[in-house]
C-alpha cells in the first residue's frame, strides 16, 4: 500500500529534508537568511500543491524541483558570482567545521576550483556532491538524460582533479 | 583519486540548520499547515515497474505493427530468437530490449534473481556496444543511446542493493555490488582494447559512462562496508565470515577456470586475469591477516575486494574467448511495400568463426517471408 501524504507526514519529510533543502539555497545565494527564507518558502510551496489536490510522485524530488524555480525566480545570477561572494564574506562551511583552519583552507580552495569549472560541470557536481541528488534526480531537474548528467559529473571531477594538481 | 575528490567535496560542503532553525522552521510552516489544511489524503504514488517497457513499446504504433505482424505471422519464438543478435539500429532491436528482456525479468522472480538478470542486461549493452565498435559502426548517436539504457539498469542494480541492505541482507547487496562493478571494470579493459582512438567522442561517452558509473559504485560498496561496521558485533562477524567464504570459493572456481581456459587466451587477456587473480589472492590474505587485527569493517572490504577482481577475471576468460569470434550479424530489409499488400523481410544471420589454425564458417540463414497479399502464406 503506497504511504499517505498527510500532516504527519508531510512533517516527517520536512525534518528528513530540511537541512538538504538549506544547503541547496546555501551554497547558490549569498546569505544564510536567504536560504532559509527560500527553504521555507520550498515546503510552503509544496504543501499549498497538495491542498490543491495536486499528487506528488515524489516528495524529496518534488522538493528539489520546486527549490530549483525558487533559485531561478529568485536570481538569474550565476552560481559563479555567488561562489565568489561566499568567499568575500568569509566562507562558512557548516557548523561543525568552523574551527578548523585547515578546513577553512581546503574550502577556499575547493570554491576557487569550482569557479574554474565549465558552468555545466560545475552545476551538476554540486547537485551531486553537495545536494546529494541522484543522477537520475538531477536529469530530471535539468531536463537532460541521466547518462548525460553522469558523464558531465565524471568530466567535472576529472577537470577539478586537473585544476588542484595544477594549483599545488 | 576520484574517490578523494569526492569525499573532498562532500566533507567541505556540510551547511545545515541549527536546531533552533529547523524547529522555528518547522513551527511556522505547521502553522501554515493548520490554516491550509489538506481536503481529503494524498497518495505518494510512484511509478510501477514491471512491463513499463512492455507499454512502451504498445505507445509506438508503426513498431508494434509491425512487431504484431511479424509475431503473429511468423510465430513469435522465430522473431524473438532473430532479435537475439540484433544491435543498437537495427529492426528487431527494439523486440530484443523491450520484449525479450522485459519478459526474462518477470520470469526472475527473487529480488537477487531480478539483480542479476539486471547485470547480464548491463553486459549485453556493453557487448553490444564491443560489436560495434569492432564493426565501425559504434557513432555519437548508438553510443549515447547505449549508455542510456545502460544507466537506466544501473539505477535499477542501485536501487536493488539498497532494498537488500535494507533488508540487512549483506551477502546479497555485496555479491550484487562486486559483480556490478567487476562487469564494469572488466568491459572498460575490453574496450580499451578495441578502441585505441581517445578522441573518438562514441568511445568517450561509453567509456565516461563506465567510469561514471565505477565511481558510483564505489559509493554504493562504501554504504555497504559502512552498513558492516554499523550492525552488531555477532551480526558484523557473520557478515565478514560469509563475505569470507564467498570470495574464497569464487576464486578458486576462477582459478580452475583459468586453468582450463588458458591455452585458448590471448597473451593480453591471460596477463590482465593472472593480475587480477593475483590481487584477489592477496586480497583474501589482507582480510584473514592477524597482523595489527584490521578491524571487521575493513576485512570485509578486503574481502569484497578480492570477491570483485576475481570476478572481473572470469568476466575477462569469458570475454577472451569470445574477441577470437566475430559475430556478425546483418539485417535486410529488402522492401517494405504497401501496408495493405505485402510486408516482406528477409533476415540473415551469418555466424563466423575463426580459430588460430584455420578458419570455420558457419552459416545459418533465417529466411522470413511474410506475404500478406492473398492468402498469408508463409515460407520458412
Amino acid at each position: 500500500m503506497k504511504p499517505m501524504l498527510n500532516d504527519e507526514s508531510f512533517i516527517k519529510a520536512y525534518d528528513s529534508h530540511a537541512d538538504a533543502i538549506f544547503r541547496y539555497f546555501y551554497y547558490r545565494v549569498s546569505s544564510r537568511e536567504q536560504a532559509k527564507d527560500l527553504s521555507q518558502e520550498t515546503f510552503i510551496r509544496t504543501w499549498q500543491y497538495l491542498v490543491d489536490g495536486k499528487q506528488i510522485l515524489n516528495i524529496r524530488a518534488f522538493l528539489y524541483q520546486v527549490a530549483r524555480n525558487l533559485m531561478v525566480d529568485f536570481s538569474r545570477k550565476k552560481t559563479t558570482e555567488s561562489l565568489e561572494v561566499l568567499q568575500e564574506k568569509g566562507f562558512d562551511p557548516g557548523a561543525d567545521t568552523r574551527k578548523q583552519l585547515h578546513t577553512a583552507i581546503d574550502a577556499n580552495a575547493a570554491l576557487t576550483v569550482l569557479n574554474q569549472l565549465d558552468e555545466k560541470y560545475r552545476e551538476v557536481v554540486l547537485m551531486r556532491f553537495v545536494d546529494g541528488l541522484s543522477p537520475k534526480e538531477i536529469a530530471k531537474m535539468v531536463e537532460e538524460n541521466e547518462n548525460v548528467v553522469s558523464v558531465r559529473i565524471h568530466r567535472g571531477l576529472k577537470q577539478m582533479r586537473a585544476l588542484l594538481e595544477k594549483n599545488t | 583519486m576520484s574517490r578523494s575528490i569526492r569525499k573532498f567535496i562532500k566533507n567541505i560542503f556540510r551547511a545545515q540548520l541549527t536546531d533552533e532553525e529547523h524547529l522555528t522552521m518547522r513551527g511556522a510552516l505547521q502553522i501554515f499547515m493548520r490554516e491550509h489544511p489538506l481536503q481529503s489524503p494524498v497518495h505518494d504514488t510512484e511509478k510501477t515497474s514491471g512491463f513499463s517497457g512492455f507499454l512502451l513499446l504498445v505507445r509506438r504504433p508503426l513498431f508494434v505493427m509491425v512487431a504484431l505482424v511479424l509475431m503473429v505471422l511468423v510465430g513469435t519464438s522465430t522473431v524473438t530468437y532473430a532479435a537475439e543478435s540484433a544491435l543498437p539500429g537495427d529492426l528487431l532491436y527494439p523486440i530484443k530490449v523491450n520484449v525479450n528482456e522485459s519478459l526474462r525479468a518477470a520470469v526472475a522472480i527473487s529480488p537477487k534473481a531480478k539483480a542479476e538478470w539486471n547485470i547480464t542486461r548491463v553486459e549485453r549493452r556493453l557487448q553490444e556496444a564491443e560489436t560495434l565498435i569492432d564493426e565501425g559502426k559504434l557513432d555519437t548517436d548508438n553510443s549515447l543511446a547505449l549508455t542510456e539504457r545502460f544507466g537506466d539498469h544501473s539505477d535499477e542494480l542501485r536501487t536493488a542493493i539498497e532494498n537488500f541492505q535494507s533488508n540487512d541482507d549483506i551477502a546479497a547487496a555485496s555479491q550484487i555490488a562486486a559483480d556490478f562493478q567487476a562487469t564494469l571494470n572488466a568491459h572498460n579493459k575490453i574496450i580499451a582494447r578495441l578502441h585505441h582512438d581517445s578522441d573518438d567522442e562514441s568511445i568517450l561517452n561509453l567509456t565516461d559512462s563506465l567510469e561514471a558509473q565505477s565511481e558510483t559504485g564505489d559509493d554504493v560498496e562504501s554504504t555497504i562496508v559502512a552498513h558492516v561496521a554499523a550492525q552488531s558485533d555477532e551480526n558484523a562477524e557473520l557478515s565478514v565470515s560469509n563475505k569470507r567464504q564467498v570470495a574464497k570459493d569464487k576464486l578458486q572456481e576462477v582459478q580452475a577456470h583459468f586453468k582450463r581456459a588458458q591455452p585458448g587466451l590471448d597473451a593480453i587477456t591471460s596477463a590482465q586475469v593472472g593480475a587480477e587473480l593475483e590481487q584477489a589472492s592477496s586480497l583474501v590474505l589482507q582480510g584473514d591477516s592477524s597482523s595489527g587485527t584490521p578491524s571487521l569493517s575493513d576485512s570485509f572490504t578486503s574481502f569484497q575486494k578480492a570477491h570483485r577482481a576475481a570476478q572481473e577475471a572470469q568476466l575477462l576468460i569469458k570475454s577472451g574467448t569470445q574477441l577470437k569470434k566475430r559475430v556478425r550479424t546483418t539485417d535486410k530489409i529488402k522492401r517494405v511495400e504497401n501496408a495493405n499488400s505485402s510486408i516482406r523481410i528477409d533476415a540473415k544471420t551469418e555466424q563466423k568463426s575463426t580459430s588460430t589454425d584455420q578458419e570455420k564458417r558457419n552459416t545459418n540463414e533465417i529466411k522470413l517471408k511474410i506475404d500478406t497479399r492473398n492468402d498469408s502464406k508463409i515460407d520458412l
